[in-house]
């Protein structure tokens, strides 16, 4: 899962980089382009396979197979994209813009395909020509397999006519010379890490990459002990005085301040003017990483209890952490090591022969969909002999310049890069050297398209050309990503919506120290206000005030109207079980998680107001103005009771509450939602006690650092459209970003302090958000107290893992009680679900018109067209150069 | 030989001043603090040592070392955070022309244009011709070329049929295709560029046309036109032929918006996608930026002093 700290014009991205798709039969009518409804009567012979059923079906699918065969007419899909890639280099590539080529010119050894009905997936061989086969057995005494192990070591069969798309054979070899190449320790590849950082790590690659190297690994905390907490007494010490466990080093890092607070120690206030972080830092290397001795632990314990409030750790320890203020510094420290010398055959990739691949994998993994999801990627497959040429040592300096031009790229998928201009466009012709056009493999009704051609259109002007080129006839499909579009065409019969795994958030980052700062030397912007309050903003009853004005729905017209509103964090297409697709939000604990926060635990079933469950989230609209105000005069009294409200500004009345909105850019879609949140809090201010006390300003544009100015800087105090994208069929992982600590807004939060409560096989557990979120659900064993029938802890704690090996009704359990958990925090509240909109072209059809998640509507697999390039030319020409879509 | 030596001194002084330039923009682009972050999912292993391959971590000196040892090679390396894996001199190159094909079509349609349009503006001056130039020209300077963008692209392409939307760059940047597709951005760019040279010509003209000299000429018998075409047009010549030479100077600077609006791949957004690059500036294009830019700013900076003496004899460069 990546970081994606989403932003609408990303999501109209998204939407437009999606392939459009067709329908299952053809239309010969070239002249009269129909509804979906209509032509999907039609049965044409515009296919250039005509499914033939002699040819039986594919065994994994379930799809007909057909004859590939020319029929001597012309398909190009012509799309669009706002970044066209210079570079696709598949072992470096960093952004999803290098996909706008991999994805046409790439295959892989599993691939998702629709099932039979098209109502969902399943993940089938491609370039393998079977599912893998648990060979565990087969290498004990080997690749750190024992006896006993399984699901360790797999071995995957390869079709046989496999080809790069210059002929050239791909066999189990190439395979294991990509993945050399793409472990070259000269290199550090980019996408290298994919190999170690996920559940799915082929043995020794991460030794293999860093060898010779000093690094540092995992956090002092994740590999002390999975329910103990470090003891410093365990450390040697070298002749030189650092610090060791189990002959690593124990690293101090000046630019992560680990698990819990922020980025860097200095963005926590920290500078050589603290002479105990004066002297770590001048103990840093280059790296502005310090091997610590015991005085220099010392230091950092001290600098931990800092944070704390304390001037150092023996204070901290003796007023209130006792043992724990000396081991707290787990989080925030690594292991150091140096990776030995080896050899590539010491890693678990490797050919038997020329159509088998044996990986071996360092933690087991069984053969589901986490396995096959795995493996269904390219596996950084690169033609080796062209990429081995594209290196460049020359100047001291490992460069590569495989795939940046038609000369420097192979590729081995359904399309072959034809045309490229950098900065202009890109093309694609079939590759009738691909294994998928060959009898016995070629599904009947994909492929349609004969070609591909992707326009570059860039700038802020890049819509309204890409729309005037759509009404052209000039691209076949078009991302409604504005409101002015959504409302112009949300009745059309060409418009579809797209459903996604993100629910677009209102974020605040509450932080009594960072509030302080901010308001000290924040400005006025009430005529009746002398001074500027903003640690009001701590108290969770004003925050959940705020979310409590927001008419959703309105919100959504003002914004982006394809959006749906959202009552709960995790979206509704969410798959928690990919074995049996079902849905996150299908399960009770989830149902309950969200009735709970809203108050209608109890207003659901016979006799009462809903009768259900999910009649009863129907119903939650988030909307409740009187009920913002209870909560706004119930904070300030609470502020009063805190002394968060001085008495002398309560006594003259010339204070305010200034909130300021974070805008990323000028978009509509985010101004109009800033102005919106101004006018819905002032109004719901009104007769309150915050009535003339209450500010709400929009930030500037503040571009690329938008999430940080709130995330780290605490310069601005809410977000809003901000979320967190992953994989769908992963609820679990991207809850995580919640909790991670480079991807949660709310940083000033400690949520190792925050504690909640599940219901696991009839016991009440209760252990830390961080721990349950962050460790359980990553499959690493916490330790949870159990919780007595009084609420109280019983005093006995149990061991507790629910990774992607343990029932999915534990994970479950533990999400959604998290997710109760993190909106009772109030830091952020669920807005709208990211729900998009796009036109189809006249001459496309989609084979299925309800969206899915990982298929699309079909993708350029499936895409149907009514008409070939030059009918379809004509027929815009017989409507006066432009198609009326409305 | 006064020209011959002062044509030596200014060069070398260029090559000093291009030195401390590009040494001063390597300093500081390198000073600039790492802004690298660990991403969730990414090894900030890998990212460290990619710095410490790619030299990141060696001290400064040693790194402009470096880079001037293999820019004299013309070996400007790759692109490591923007367009990252692309040889920076190919991708410049390869944008060059496109970038000098439209805006030498601009400068050739357009100069004579503006000077037409300034010269029968002063000719007619205060009559209506005047006022309706002299006014388009205020209009068209203060409005910005990518607003006449906007609307030449819908009128010509969406309304009317006759254009492409974007540059067709299928054929290359010296191909009649490309010229074709990109004429309504030569339209957009050469508005501005029209009215500057007219409005320029125009004061120049009139100034010198109301000269005691003028007055001579006549009363020596010269007609009018004769007047002005001999005397008048060369004087006022002097302070425009060097903005003449400073347009096709700028031949090679891209246009930001209006090659964004037409999709040309021009070398406009090199520089600033370079510098907005993420995590960090990309060093190596934006180093070949500056090597050739400032370079050509120099470069154009002697030849149009030295032009100065060609259009006026009585400037004598390098004379005591």
């Amino acid at each position: 899962m990546k970081k994606k700290v989403i932003s609408l014009l990303l999501a109209s991205v998204m939407v437009l980089s999606m392939a459009s798709c067709g329908k299952k039969d053809g239309n010969t009518d070239n002249t009269d382009p129909s509804s979906p409804e209509q032509s999907s009567e039609n049965t044409g012979n515009d296919d250039p396979s005509e499914p033939s059923t002699d040819l039986g079906v594919d065994p994994f699918s379930g799809h007909p197979l057909g004859h590939f065969e020319d029929d001597g007419k012309t398909y190009t899909y012509h799309s669009w994209t706002t970044v066209l890639p210079a570079a696709w280099n598949v072992q470096t590539y960093e952004n999803n813009e290098a996909t706008t080529i991999l994805n046409y010119t790439s295959d892989s050894l599993y691939s998702y395909e629709f099932t039979e009905d098209y109502s969902t997936f399943v993940i089938v061989p491609s370039m393998a020509s079977d599912y893998a086969t648990d060979v565990t057995s087969d290498y004990v005494g080997q690749y750190g397999i024992e006896a006993g192990d399984v699901n360790k070591a797999w071995s995957i069969p390869l079709k046989e006519n496999l080809k790069f798309d210059n002929g050239d054979p791909i066999t189990a070899n190439t395979f294991v010379e990509s993945i050399k190449l793409l472990l070259n320790p000269a290199a550090q590849n980019g996408r290298a890490d994919d190999f170690y950082m996920d559940t799915f790590k082929p043995y020794n690659a991460e030794n293999y990459l860093k060898q010779g190297a000093y690094g540092v690994s995992e956090f002092v905390s994740a590999s002390f002990g999975d329910d103990e907490y470090v003891d410093p007494a365990l450390f040697t010490a070298d002749e030189e005085g650092y610090l060791q466990h189990e002959g690593k080093d124990i690293i101090f890092d000046l630019s992560t301040s680990g698990n819990w607070y922020g980025p860097s120690w200095a963005d926590l206030g920290f500078d050589d003017s603290i002479p105990q972080y004066a002297e770590l830092a001048a103990a840093a290397d280059e790296n502005g990483r310090v091997k610590l001795t015991a005085e220099l632990l010392k230091d950092f314990q001290d600098l931990i209890a800092m944070l704390h409030g304390y001037d150092d750790v023996d204070s901290y320890a003796a007023e209130e952490a006792g043992d724990y203020a000396y081991q707290e510094f787990e989080e925030a420290a690594f292991f150091g090591m140096f990776y030995p010398e080896m050899d590539f055959s010491e890693v678990g990739v490797f050919a038997p022969s020329d159509y088998e691949l044996v990986i071996v994998i360092k933690d087991p993994m069984e053969d589901n969909y986490y396995l096959r999801s795995a493996l269904a990627s390219s596996f950084f497959l690169v033609h080796p002999d062209l990429y081995t040429q594209c290196i460049d040592e020359s100047t001291g300096i490992y460069t590569n310049t495989y795939g940046t031009s038609l000369d420097t790229y192979v590729g081995f998928g359904p399309y072959k890069l034809t045309e490229f201009v950098e900065g202009s466009y890109v093309k694609f012709e079939r590759n009738l050297n691909w294994h998928g056009y060959a009898d016995g493999e070629y599904l009947a009704d994909t492929y349609m398209a004969d070609g591909v051609r992707i326009q570059l259109l860039e700038g802020e002007a890049s819509t309204a050309t890409a729309h005037e080129m759509f009404l052209k006839g000039e691209l076949d499909s078009f991302g409604l990503s504005t409101p002015e579009y959504i409302n112009e065409y949300l009745s059309s019969e060409y418009t579809v919506f797209t459903d996604s795994e993100s629910t677009w958030l209102l974020v605040m980052n509450p932080g009594m120290e960072n509030f302080e700062r901010t308001q000290a030397v924040a400005e006025p912007m009430l005529n009746n206000a002398n001074t500027v309050n903003k640690t009001i903003m701590t108290l969770p009853d004003f925050r959940k005030a705020l979310s409590y004005a927001l008419d959703r729905q309105e919100f959504i017209l003002a914004t982006v109207p394809s959006m749906k509103p959202a009552p709960y964090v995790l979206s509704k297409v969410l798959v928690a079980d990919p074995e049996t697709m079902q849905t996150y939000r299908s399960y009770d604990a989830a149902k309950d998680a969200v009735l709970n926060f809203w108050g209608l635990a109890d207003d659901w079933g016979d006799g009462k107001e809903y009768a259900d469950r999910d009649e009863a989230i129907d119903s939650i609209t988030g909307y409740d103005p009187e009920g913002a105000k209870v909560l706004f005069d119930a904070a300030y009294d609470q502020a009063v009771e805190q002394g968060l409200l001085s008495e002398e500004d309560i006594a003259s009345g010339n204070w305010e509450v200034q909130i300021i909105v974070g805008l990323p850019s000028e978009a509509k879609a985010y101004v109009n939602g800033g102005e919106f949140l101004q006018t819905a809090w002032t109004n719901a201010a009104q007769g309150t006690k915050f009535e003339n006390h209450l500010s709400v300003k929009l930030s500037d544009p503040l571009g690329s650092t938008w999430s940080a100015e709130l995330k780290n800087n605490g310069s601005i105090d809410v977000l809003f459209l901000v979320g967190w994208g992953g994989d769908p069929m992963d609820p679990y992982g991207l809850f995580g970003c919640t909790v991670d600590p480079q991807l949660q807004y709310d940083t000033f939060t400690d949520k190792t302090n925050i504690f909640y409560d599940v219901e696991i096989n009839g016991q009440t557990l209760r252990a830390s958000y961080y721990a349950w979120i962050y460790e359980a659900l990553k499959g690493q064993a916490i330790t949870a107290q159990v919780i007595g029938a009084d609420g109280n802890p019983t005093g006995e704690t149990v061991s507790i893992s629910a990774g992607s090996s343990d029932p999915t009704e534990v994970r479950v359990a533990i999400t959604a009680a998290g997710e109760e958990a993190i909106m009772n925090l109030a830091n952020l509240f669920p807005l709208c679900s990211d729900a998009a909109a796009s036109l189809r072209g006249m001459r496309m059809e989609y084979v299925t018109y309800d969206y899915n998640l990982m298929m699309s509507f079909g993708g350029i697999t499936w895409n149907k067209f009514l008409m070939d390039d030059d009918e379809f030319a004509q027929y815009v020409a017989s409507q006066g150069g432009t198609l009326n879509y409305k | 030989m006064y020209l011959f030596k002062y044509v030596l001194k200014r060069i070398g002084l260029m090559l000093m001043t291009l030195f401390i330039i590009v040494g001063m923009c390597f300093f500081l682009v390198k000073l600039l603090p790492s802004t690298d972050l660990p991403q969730h999912g990414q090894d900030m292993e890998i990212v460290l040592r990619r710095r410490e391959l790619l030299g990141y971590n060696k001290p400064i000196l040693e790194q402009f070392y470096r880079f001037l040892k293999y820019a004299f090679q013309g070996n400007f390396g790759v692109g490591e955070t923007y367009k990252m894996g692309t040889e920076v001199w190919t991708v410049f190159t390869n944008r060059l022309p496109y970038t000098i094909t439209l805006n030498l079509i601009t400068i050739i349609f357009s100069i004579p244009v503006g000077l037409l349009l300034g010269i029968y503006a002063a000719l007619k001056k205060n009559k209506w011709q005047d006022h309706l130039i002299s006014t388009s020209v205020m209009v068209v300077v203060s409005v910005p070329s990518f607003i006449y963008a906007f609307l030449i692209q819908y009128l010509l392409y969406f309304k009317l049929g006759i254009a492409s939307a974007v540059a067709d760059t299928s054929q290359g940047a010296f191909s009649w295709t490309f010229i074709k597709s990109v004429y309504p951005a030569i339209l957009a760019m050469s508005f501005g560029t029209i009215a500057g040279f007219a409005r320029y010509t125009r004061a120049e003209l009139t100034e010198v046309l109301t000269s005691e000299f003028m007055l001579l000429a006549r009363t020596k018998g010269l007609t009018r036109a004769q007047a002005t075409v001999r005397h008048a047009l060369r004087n006022s010549m002097v302070p425009i032929f060097p903005m003449i030479l400073g347009e096709f100077v700028s031949i090679m600077s891209g246009s930001l918006i209006i090659e964004q609006l037409f999709t040309i791949p021009g070398v406009g957004q090199l520089y600033i996608g370079a510098i907005n690059a993420q995590p960090t500036p990309d060093y190596n294009y934006f180093m070949l930026l500056t090597v050739f830019y400032t370079f050509i700013g120099l470069a154009a900076g002697i030849v149009i002093d030295i032009s100065y003496g060609f259009i006026d004899p009585r400037i004598r460069m390098g004379a005591r």
